[in-house]
Protein backbone atom coordinates (compact mmCIF):
# COMPACT_ATOMS: atom_id res chain seq x y z
CA UNK A 1 0.00 0.00 0.00
CA UNK A 2 0.93 3.53 -0.28
CA UNK A 3 3.43 4.83 2.31
CA UNK A 4 2.64 8.20 3.84
CA UNK A 5 5.35 10.77 4.57
CA UNK A 6 8.15 10.31 7.22
CA UNK A 7 8.37 13.21 9.34
CA UNK A 8 10.95 12.17 11.50
CA UNK A 9 14.46 13.34 10.19
CA UNK A 10 16.38 9.94 9.29
CA UNK A 11 19.75 12.07 9.53
CA UNK A 12 21.32 15.44 9.30
CA UNK A 13 23.45 17.22 6.60
CA UNK A 14 25.62 17.27 4.86
CA UNK A 15 24.60 13.24 4.14
CA UNK A 16 21.00 14.42 4.62
CA UNK A 17 18.91 17.39 3.18
CA UNK A 18 15.33 18.25 3.52
CA UNK A 19 13.94 18.75 -0.19
CA UNK A 20 10.48 20.86 -1.05
CA UNK A 21 7.50 18.54 -1.68
CA UNK A 22 8.05 19.55 -5.21
CA UNK A 23 11.12 18.50 -5.50
CA UNK A 24 10.37 15.19 -3.96
CA UNK A 25 7.59 14.81 -6.33
CA UNK A 26 9.53 15.69 -9.24
CA UNK A 27 12.52 12.69 -8.35
CA UNK A 28 9.52 10.59 -7.62
CA UNK A 29 10.40 10.65 -3.99
CA UNK A 30 6.90 11.58 -3.45
CA UNK A 31 3.97 10.63 -5.34
CA UNK A 32 1.90 13.39 -7.05
CA UNK A 33 1.49 15.94 -10.11
CA UNK A 34 1.60 19.34 -10.63
CA UNK A 35 -1.86 21.12 -11.08
CA UNK A 36 -1.74 23.01 -14.87
CA UNK A 37 1.36 20.59 -15.91
CA UNK A 38 3.30 23.18 -13.96
CA UNK A 39 7.10 21.53 -14.20
CA UNK A 40 9.61 22.30 -11.80
CA UNK A 41 12.97 23.85 -13.19
CA UNK A 42 14.70 24.22 -9.95
CA UNK A 43 15.48 21.72 -7.17
CA UNK A 44 15.34 23.43 -3.83
CA UNK A 45 17.23 22.05 -0.71
CA UNK A 46 17.66 22.89 2.90
CA UNK A 47 20.37 22.33 5.15
CA UNK A 48 18.81 19.63 8.25
CA UNK A 49 20.24 19.22 11.98
CA UNK A 50 18.42 17.76 14.55
CA UNK A 51 18.28 20.86 16.93
CA UNK A 52 17.33 22.77 14.02
CA UNK A 53 17.79 26.34 12.66
CA UNK A 54 18.98 28.90 15.83
CA UNK A 55 17.24 31.53 14.56
CA UNK A 56 13.85 32.68 15.68
CA UNK A 57 12.23 34.60 12.75
CA UNK A 58 8.30 35.21 13.64
CA UNK A 59 7.36 33.69 10.42
CA UNK A 60 9.31 31.11 9.38
CA UNK A 61 8.38 27.66 9.81
CA UNK A 62 11.92 26.42 10.69
CA UNK A 63 12.25 29.22 13.82
CA UNK A 64 13.52 27.92 16.83
CA UNK A 65 10.52 29.05 18.92
CA UNK A 66 7.50 27.52 16.68
CA UNK A 67 5.21 25.63 19.14
CA UNK A 68 4.41 22.30 16.80
CA UNK A 69 6.93 19.62 15.41
CA UNK A 70 5.97 20.03 11.91
CA UNK A 71 8.20 20.08 9.02
CA UNK A 72 6.70 22.20 6.92
CA UNK A 73 8.22 25.57 5.72
CA UNK A 74 6.76 28.03 3.24
CA UNK A 75 3.74 26.02 3.37
CA UNK A 76 4.37 22.68 2.31
CA UNK A 77 5.87 19.78 3.82
CA UNK A 78 9.95 19.23 3.24
CA UNK A 79 10.77 16.00 3.63
CA UNK A 80 14.32 14.32 4.43
CA UNK A 81 16.34 12.55 2.01
CA UNK A 82 19.70 11.04 1.79
CA UNK A 83 21.64 13.57 -0.58
CA UNK A 84 23.47 10.41 -2.79
CA UNK A 85 19.55 9.50 -2.96
CA UNK A 86 18.71 13.01 -4.40
CA UNK A 87 22.13 13.38 -6.53
CA UNK A 88 21.15 9.82 -8.01
CA UNK A 89 17.29 10.96 -8.94
CA UNK A 90 18.40 13.77 -10.45
CA UNK A 91 20.38 12.18 -13.19
CA UNK A 92 17.39 9.82 -13.34
CA UNK A 93 14.61 11.78 -13.65
CA UNK A 94 15.51 15.23 -13.69
CA UNK A 95 15.30 16.09 -17.41
CA UNK A 96 13.26 19.29 -16.89
CA UNK A 97 15.31 20.41 -14.38
CA UNK A 98 18.08 23.57 -14.92
CA UNK A 99 19.42 24.27 -11.57
CA UNK A 100 19.50 23.70 -7.74
CA UNK A 101 19.58 25.89 -4.53
CA UNK A 102 20.95 24.85 -1.31
CA UNK A 103 20.03 26.55 1.43
CA UNK A 104 21.86 27.73 4.67
CA UNK A 105 20.02 27.50 8.06
CA UNK A 106 21.04 29.35 11.01
CA UNK A 107 23.47 26.86 12.39
CA UNK A 108 27.27 26.62 13.17
CA UNK A 109 27.57 23.79 10.62
CA UNK A 110 25.75 25.32 8.02
CA UNK A 111 28.40 26.69 6.43
CA UNK A 112 31.46 24.23 6.10
CA UNK A 113 28.15 21.87 5.29
CA UNK A 114 26.52 23.86 2.29
CA UNK A 115 30.28 23.94 0.54
CA UNK A 116 30.44 20.38 0.47
CA UNK A 117 26.95 20.14 -0.68
CA UNK A 118 27.80 22.36 -3.68
CA UNK A 119 30.82 20.45 -4.70
CA UNK A 120 28.83 17.19 -4.56
CA UNK A 121 26.12 18.56 -7.27
CA UNK A 122 29.05 20.23 -8.92
CA UNK A 123 31.02 17.16 -9.24
CA UNK A 124 27.79 14.51 -9.56
CA UNK A 125 25.39 16.82 -11.82
CA UNK A 126 24.76 19.15 -14.72
CA UNK A 127 22.33 21.52 -13.05
CA UNK A 128 23.81 24.94 -12.18
CA UNK A 129 23.74 25.70 -8.32
CA UNK A 130 22.76 28.35 -6.52
CA UNK A 131 23.40 28.87 -2.73
CA UNK A 132 20.52 30.89 -0.29
CA UNK A 133 23.47 32.02 1.95
CA UNK A 134 22.76 32.35 6.13
CA UNK A 135 24.44 35.83 6.38
CA UNK A 136 24.62 35.75 10.28
CA UNK A 137 27.25 33.09 9.55
CA UNK A 138 29.27 34.88 6.84
CA UNK A 139 32.18 36.36 8.67
CA UNK A 140 33.99 38.53 5.65
CA UNK A 141 33.79 38.43 1.85
CA UNK A 142 36.27 35.75 1.43
CA UNK A 143 33.70 33.00 2.57
CA UNK A 144 31.36 34.26 0.07
CA UNK A 145 34.15 33.72 -2.51
CA UNK A 146 35.00 30.34 -1.22
CA UNK A 147 31.32 29.65 -2.21
CA UNK A 148 31.72 30.49 -5.53
CA UNK A 149 35.15 28.59 -6.17
CA UNK A 150 33.36 25.32 -4.98
CA UNK A 151 30.84 25.88 -8.21
CA UNK A 152 28.04 28.09 -7.33
CA UNK A 153 27.16 30.63 -10.05
CA UNK A 154 24.30 32.06 -8.58
CA UNK A 155 23.64 33.37 -4.73
CA UNK A 156 20.69 34.71 -2.91
CA UNK A 157 20.38 36.46 0.57
CA UNK A 158 16.79 36.15 2.22
CA UNK A 159 16.27 39.84 3.47
CA UNK A 160 12.85 39.28 3.66
CA UNK A 161 11.54 42.11 5.53
CA UNK A 162 11.25 45.35 3.74
CA UNK A 163 12.56 47.81 6.19
CA UNK A 164 15.10 47.77 9.11
CA UNK A 165 12.05 48.28 11.43
CA UNK A 166 10.29 45.10 10.53
CA UNK A 167 13.89 42.99 10.14
CA UNK A 168 14.76 44.17 13.93
CA UNK A 169 10.73 43.53 15.48
CA UNK A 170 10.54 39.80 13.16
CA UNK A 171 14.26 38.54 13.18
CA UNK A 172 16.71 40.51 15.35
CA UNK A 173 16.43 42.11 18.23
CA UNK A 174 12.30 41.96 18.75
CA UNK A 175 12.18 37.69 18.81
CA UNK A 176 15.48 38.05 20.66
CA UNK A 177 17.31 36.82 17.06
CA UNK A 178 20.62 36.77 15.84
CA UNK A 179 20.12 38.40 12.86
CA UNK A 180 21.03 42.52 11.89
CA UNK A 181 19.96 44.28 8.94
CA UNK A 182 23.36 46.13 8.49
CA UNK A 183 24.67 42.96 8.08
CA UNK A 184 22.87 41.82 5.60
CA UNK A 185 22.93 44.32 3.29
CA UNK A 186 27.01 44.38 3.77
CA UNK A 187 26.62 40.81 2.55
CA UNK A 188 24.44 41.65 -0.36
CA UNK A 189 27.13 43.91 -1.34
CA UNK A 190 29.96 41.51 -1.22
CA UNK A 191 27.93 38.95 -2.58
CA UNK A 192 27.55 41.33 -5.51
CA UNK A 193 30.73 42.04 -5.85
CA UNK A 194 32.17 38.47 -5.59
CA UNK A 195 29.31 36.91 -7.83
CA UNK A 196 28.73 39.62 -10.22
CA UNK A 197 25.44 41.84 -10.29
CA UNK A 198 21.96 40.20 -11.10
CA UNK A 199 23.78 37.32 -10.01
CA UNK A 200 22.63 37.90 -6.62
CA UNK A 201 19.44 38.03 -4.91
CA UNK A 202 18.08 39.28 -1.98
CA UNK A 203 14.23 37.51 -1.46
CA UNK A 204 11.55 39.85 -0.11
CA UNK A 205 8.28 38.20 1.65
CA UNK A 206 4.89 40.20 0.78
CA UNK A 207 3.10 41.06 4.20
CA UNK A 208 5.01 41.53 6.55
CA UNK A 209 3.43 44.51 7.55
CA UNK A 210 5.02 46.57 5.13
CA UNK A 211 3.68 49.41 2.82
CA UNK A 212 3.69 48.94 -0.77
CA UNK A 213 5.93 52.28 -1.22
CA UNK A 214 8.21 50.28 1.30
CA UNK A 215 8.70 46.95 -0.11
CA UNK A 216 9.37 49.10 -3.65
CA UNK A 217 11.89 51.06 -2.39
CA UNK A 218 14.11 47.78 -0.95
CA UNK A 219 13.39 46.44 -4.12
CA UNK A 220 14.88 49.17 -5.59
CA UNK A 221 17.72 49.42 -3.33
CA UNK A 222 18.59 45.65 -3.71
CA UNK A 223 18.74 46.29 -7.92
CA UNK A 224 21.10 49.45 -7.13
CA UNK A 225 23.47 47.41 -5.05
CA UNK A 226 23.28 44.55 -8.64
CA UNK A 227 21.06 42.19 -6.88
CA UNK A 228 17.71 40.99 -8.54
CA UNK A 229 14.71 40.95 -5.81
CA UNK A 230 12.96 37.54 -5.87
CA UNK A 231 9.51 38.08 -4.36
CA UNK A 232 7.60 35.74 -1.60
CA UNK A 233 3.77 36.49 -0.72
CA UNK A 234 3.49 35.64 2.86
CA UNK A 235 1.82 32.30 4.04
CA UNK A 236 1.01 31.82 7.89
CA UNK A 237 2.71 28.49 8.99
CA UNK A 238 0.55 27.23 11.50
CA UNK A 239 2.16 27.61 14.96
CA UNK A 240 4.69 30.09 14.22
CA UNK A 241 4.62 33.51 15.85
CA UNK A 242 2.40 34.82 12.86
CA UNK A 243 0.20 31.91 12.31
CA UNK A 244 -2.48 34.26 12.51
CA UNK A 245 -1.27 37.30 10.55
CA UNK A 246 -3.04 37.94 7.05
CA UNK A 247 -1.40 36.86 3.60
CA UNK A 248 -1.28 40.34 1.26
CA UNK A 249 -4.07 40.93 -0.84
CA UNK A 250 -3.55 40.03 -3.99
CA UNK A 251 -3.99 43.48 -5.31
CA UNK A 252 -0.55 44.71 -3.73
CA UNK A 253 1.10 41.62 -4.17
CA UNK A 254 0.42 42.29 -8.10
CA UNK A 255 1.69 45.53 -7.81
CA UNK A 256 4.54 45.07 -6.21
CA UNK A 257 5.38 42.56 -8.64
CA UNK A 258 4.65 44.93 -11.50
CA UNK A 259 6.60 47.82 -9.68
CA UNK A 260 9.53 45.33 -9.71
CA UNK A 261 9.47 43.96 -13.17
CA UNK A 262 9.65 47.62 -14.16
CA UNK A 263 12.43 48.68 -11.88
CA UNK A 264 14.11 45.31 -13.17
CA UNK A 265 13.51 46.10 -17.01
CA UNK A 266 14.72 49.79 -16.56
CA UNK A 267 11.13 51.10 -17.25
CA UNK A 268 11.27 52.97 -14.31
CA UNK A 269 12.60 53.60 -10.77
CA UNK A 270 10.66 53.48 -7.56
CA UNK A 271 10.74 57.46 -7.71
CA UNK A 272 8.86 57.41 -10.97
CA UNK A 273 5.64 55.93 -8.99
CA UNK A 274 3.10 57.63 -7.06
CA UNK A 275 1.59 56.60 -4.02
CA UNK A 276 -1.52 57.34 -2.09
CA UNK A 277 -1.56 58.19 1.47
CA UNK A 278 -1.86 54.34 2.63
CA UNK A 279 1.20 53.87 0.14
CA UNK A 280 -0.36 51.59 -2.21
CA UNK A 281 0.88 52.07 -5.96
CA UNK A 282 -1.46 54.61 -7.67
CA UNK A 283 0.51 55.12 -11.00
CA UNK A 284 3.81 53.50 -12.23
CA UNK A 285 5.01 56.86 -13.88
CA UNK A 286 5.04 54.80 -17.38
CA UNK A 287 3.06 55.03 -20.45
CA UNK A 288 -0.59 53.03 -20.30
CA UNK A 289 0.10 50.81 -23.61
CA UNK A 290 3.36 49.31 -22.12
CA UNK A 291 1.73 48.69 -18.74
CA UNK A 292 -1.00 46.77 -21.16
CA UNK A 293 2.33 45.06 -22.95
CA UNK A 294 3.56 44.08 -19.79
CA UNK A 295 0.46 42.57 -18.86
CA UNK A 296 -0.25 40.38 -22.11
CA UNK A 297 3.45 39.23 -21.91
CA UNK A 298 2.84 38.05 -18.55
CA UNK A 299 6.23 37.05 -17.43
CA UNK A 300 5.81 40.72 -14.75
CA UNK A 301 3.71 38.18 -13.04
CA UNK A 302 5.53 34.89 -13.07
CA UNK A 303 7.83 33.42 -10.03
CA UNK A 304 10.69 35.43 -9.86
CA UNK A 305 14.05 33.33 -8.89
CA UNK A 306 17.19 32.12 -10.47
CA UNK A 307 17.84 31.62 -13.81
CA UNK A 308 18.21 28.66 -15.88
CA UNK A 309 20.13 27.98 -18.77
CA UNK A 310 19.15 30.87 -20.98
CA UNK A 311 17.81 34.24 -19.45
CA UNK A 312 14.44 32.30 -18.08
CA UNK A 313 13.28 31.75 -14.44
CA UNK A 314 14.30 28.06 -13.51
CA UNK A 315 13.30 28.36 -9.48
CA UNK A 316 9.59 28.72 -10.49
CA UNK A 317 8.40 26.93 -7.36
CA UNK A 318 4.69 25.61 -8.52
CA UNK A 319 2.33 26.65 -5.93
CA UNK A 320 4.77 27.52 -3.46
CA UNK A 321 2.65 30.09 -1.59
CA UNK A 322 -0.62 29.44 -2.27
CA UNK A 323 -2.84 26.50 -2.61
CA UNK A 324 -3.57 24.76 -6.25
CA UNK A 325 -7.02 25.95 -5.78
CA UNK A 326 -6.56 29.37 -5.08
CA UNK A 327 -5.59 32.10 -7.33
CA UNK A 328 -1.96 32.16 -8.25
CA UNK A 329 0.49 34.57 -6.66
CA UNK A 330 3.26 33.59 -8.70
CA UNK A 331 2.74 32.00 -11.99
CA UNK A 332 5.01 29.32 -12.47
CA UNK A 333 4.09 29.31 -16.47
CA UNK A 334 3.07 31.75 -18.59
CA UNK A 335 0.00 33.23 -17.87
CA UNK A 336 -3.26 32.12 -20.31
CA UNK A 337 -5.61 35.14 -21.07
CA UNK A 338 -7.69 34.21 -18.34
CA UNK A 339 -4.63 34.71 -16.02
CA UNK A 340 -4.31 38.13 -17.55
CA UNK A 341 -7.49 39.08 -17.25
CA UNK A 342 -7.44 38.42 -13.41
CA UNK A 343 -3.98 39.94 -13.30
CA UNK A 344 -5.94 43.77 -14.54
CA UNK A 345 -8.79 43.35 -12.43
CA UNK A 346 -6.33 42.63 -9.66
CA UNK A 347 -3.99 45.24 -10.00
CA UNK A 348 -7.18 47.38 -9.41
CA UNK A 349 -7.63 45.74 -6.13
CA UNK A 350 -7.48 48.23 -3.40
CA UNK A 351 -9.44 46.15 -1.22
CA UNK A 352 -7.83 44.45 1.75
CA UNK B 1 -24.67 -7.09 -7.79
CA UNK B 2 -21.99 -9.79 -6.86
CA UNK B 3 -18.73 -9.74 -8.70
CA UNK B 4 -16.55 -13.01 -9.67
CA UNK B 5 -13.43 -12.31 -7.04
CA UNK B 6 -11.37 -10.55 -4.61
CA UNK B 7 -8.34 -10.90 -6.37
CA UNK B 8 -6.22 -7.87 -6.94
CA UNK B 9 -4.81 -6.39 -10.33
CA UNK B 10 -1.32 -5.04 -9.68
CA UNK B 11 -0.48 -2.22 -12.23
CA UNK B 12 3.35 -1.00 -11.66
CA UNK B 13 3.20 -1.06 -7.74
CA UNK B 14 -0.63 0.22 -7.69
CA UNK B 15 -2.96 -2.26 -6.83
CA UNK B 16 -6.66 -2.77 -7.79
CA UNK B 17 -9.26 -5.33 -5.84
CA UNK B 18 -11.37 -6.82 -8.63
CA UNK B 19 -14.48 -6.84 -5.99
CA UNK B 20 -15.68 -3.73 -7.38
CA UNK B 21 -16.41 -1.12 -10.49
CA UNK B 22 -14.00 1.65 -11.56
CA UNK B 23 -15.51 4.68 -12.56
CA UNK B 24 -13.77 6.78 -15.49
CA UNK B 25 -16.24 8.96 -16.80
CA UNK B 26 -14.89 12.63 -16.70
CA UNK B 27 -11.07 11.31 -16.39
CA UNK B 28 -12.53 10.08 -12.85
CA UNK B 29 -10.54 7.03 -11.16
CA UNK B 30 -13.39 6.27 -8.35
CA UNK B 31 -14.04 3.17 -7.68
CA UNK B 32 -17.45 2.21 -6.74
CA UNK B 33 -18.79 -0.66 -4.57
CA UNK B 34 -22.69 -2.13 -3.93
CA UNK B 35 -23.47 -3.22 -0.49
CA UNK B 36 -26.99 -3.63 0.74
CA UNK B 37 -28.31 -1.77 -2.44
CA UNK B 38 -26.25 1.37 -1.49
CA UNK B 39 -23.38 2.80 -3.35
CA UNK B 40 -19.83 3.37 -1.62
CA UNK B 41 -17.41 5.11 -3.74
CA UNK B 42 -13.73 6.00 -3.27
CA UNK B 43 -11.04 7.12 -4.93
CA UNK B 44 -8.26 4.42 -6.51
CA UNK B 45 -4.56 3.67 -6.39
CA UNK B 46 -3.95 5.93 -9.36
CA UNK B 47 -6.03 8.61 -8.30
CA UNK B 48 -4.84 8.58 -4.80
CA UNK B 49 -1.20 8.34 -6.57
CA UNK B 50 -0.91 10.69 -8.95
CA UNK B 51 -2.48 13.24 -6.23
CA UNK B 52 -0.07 13.07 -3.75
CA UNK B 53 -0.93 12.97 -0.25
CA UNK B 54 -4.29 14.28 0.21
CA UNK B 55 -4.84 17.82 2.18
CA UNK B 56 -8.25 18.70 1.56
CA UNK B 57 -11.67 17.30 0.20
CA UNK B 58 -14.88 18.16 0.00
CA UNK B 59 -18.10 16.70 -0.95
CA UNK B 60 -21.95 18.30 -1.28
CA UNK B 61 -24.90 15.57 -0.14
CA UNK B 62 -27.99 15.33 -1.86
CA UNK B 63 -29.48 14.69 -5.41
CA UNK B 64 -26.77 13.70 -7.58
CA UNK B 65 -26.52 13.54 -11.30
CA UNK B 66 -24.04 10.87 -13.03
CA UNK B 67 -20.92 12.76 -14.14
CA UNK B 68 -21.46 15.86 -12.07
CA UNK B 69 -19.27 17.79 -9.59
CA UNK B 70 -19.82 16.65 -6.20
CA UNK B 71 -17.05 18.21 -4.77
CA UNK B 72 -13.35 18.65 -4.89
CA UNK B 73 -9.77 17.33 -3.65
CA UNK B 74 -6.58 19.30 -3.59
CA UNK B 75 -2.73 18.26 -2.48
CA UNK B 76 -0.18 20.36 -1.98
CA UNK B 77 0.68 20.85 -6.15
CA UNK B 78 -3.12 19.61 -7.41
CA UNK B 79 -6.83 20.46 -7.20
CA UNK B 80 -9.79 18.61 -8.74
CA UNK B 81 -12.95 17.85 -8.77
CA UNK B 82 -15.03 14.66 -7.97
CA UNK B 83 -18.08 13.85 -10.24
CA UNK B 84 -20.70 11.47 -9.15
CA UNK B 85 -20.29 8.03 -10.84
CA UNK B 86 -23.90 7.23 -10.93
CA UNK B 87 -27.51 9.03 -10.66
CA UNK B 88 -29.05 8.84 -7.05
CA UNK B 89 -28.49 11.21 -3.35
CA UNK B 90 -25.90 11.16 -1.67
CA UNK B 91 -27.04 9.74 2.20
CA UNK B 92 -24.05 9.59 3.78
CA UNK B 93 -20.37 11.61 3.51
CA UNK B 94 -17.11 9.58 5.14
CA UNK B 95 -16.54 12.51 7.86
CA UNK B 96 -13.30 11.15 8.95
CA UNK B 97 -12.16 10.80 5.88
CA UNK B 98 -12.86 14.39 5.01
CA UNK B 99 -11.03 15.50 8.69
CA UNK B 100 -7.91 13.20 7.70
CA UNK B 101 -7.81 13.03 3.89
CA UNK B 102 -4.32 11.14 4.32
CA UNK B 103 -6.08 8.00 5.96
CA UNK B 104 -7.47 7.94 1.96
CA UNK B 105 -3.57 7.87 0.79
CA UNK B 106 -2.63 5.03 3.50
CA UNK B 107 -5.69 3.10 2.41
CA UNK B 108 -7.55 3.91 -0.19
CA UNK B 109 -10.21 0.88 -0.40
CA UNK B 110 -11.12 0.49 2.65
CA UNK B 111 -12.03 4.44 3.25
CA UNK B 112 -14.71 5.56 1.00
CA UNK B 113 -15.95 9.07 0.67
CA UNK B 114 -19.41 9.49 0.26
CA UNK B 115 -22.59 6.80 -0.05
CA UNK B 116 -24.92 6.67 -2.80
CA UNK B 117 -28.82 5.94 -3.02
CA UNK B 118 -29.13 5.20 -6.74
CA UNK B 119 -31.59 5.80 -9.18
CA UNK B 120 -30.62 2.64 -11.01
CA UNK B 121 -27.93 0.31 -10.19
CA UNK B 122 -27.69 -1.05 -13.98
CA UNK B 123 -26.33 1.91 -14.27
CA UNK B 124 -23.27 -0.07 -13.30
CA UNK B 125 -23.44 -1.82 -16.48
CA UNK B 126 -22.63 1.10 -18.56
CA UNK B 127 -19.44 2.00 -20.56
CA UNK B 128 -18.02 4.46 -18.05
CA UNK B 129 -17.60 1.61 -16.03
CA UNK B 130 -14.85 -1.22 -15.79
CA UNK B 131 -14.75 -4.40 -13.59
CA UNK B 132 -12.81 -6.49 -16.00
CA UNK B 133 -8.64 -7.00 -15.19
CA UNK B 134 -8.29 -7.05 -19.23
CA UNK B 135 -9.75 -3.57 -19.52
CA UNK B 136 -8.24 -2.10 -16.37
CA UNK B 137 -4.74 -2.63 -16.79
CA UNK B 138 -4.88 -1.07 -20.29
CA UNK B 139 -6.65 2.21 -18.89
CA UNK B 140 -4.58 2.10 -15.89
CA UNK B 141 -1.30 1.22 -17.99
CA UNK B 142 -2.61 3.87 -20.80
CA UNK B 143 -3.15 7.00 -17.88
CA UNK B 144 -0.07 5.86 -16.08
CA UNK B 145 1.76 6.71 -19.30
CA UNK B 146 -0.07 9.94 -19.84
CA UNK B 147 0.83 10.54 -15.84
CA UNK B 148 5.12 9.90 -17.00
CA UNK B 149 4.51 12.25 -19.84
CA UNK B 150 3.41 15.37 -17.78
Amino acid sequence: MIELPQHQRKGESPEFVQTSTAAAMTLKLFPGRFYRKAKLRALNLLLTYKDGCKANCSYCGLSSSRKINEQTFIRVDWPTFALDEVISRVNLYGINLERVCVSMVTHRRAYNDMLSIVKRFRDKTDLRISTLIAPTLIKDREMIEKIKAEGADMCGIAVDCATPELFKALRGSGVRGPHIWEHYWKVVKDAASVFGIYNVSVHFVVGLGETEKEMLRAIQKAYTLGAEAHLFSFYPEVGSTMENHPRPSIGSYRRIQLGRYLIHRGYASVDDFAFDDKEHVKSFGVPENVIEEIIDDGNAFMTSGCRGNGSEVACNRPYGNERPSEKLRNYPFIPNIEDNKDIREQLLDYSF
Amino acid sequence: MELKSADVLKVRELEFPLDRFYYRGKKSHLWVKMRDGITEVGMDAFLVHSTGYLNYISINTGEVKQGKGVGNFESAKFVSRIFSPINGKIIEVNQKALDNPRQINASPYTTWLFKIEPSNPQELEGDDFISSSIELKEWIEADLIELDGE
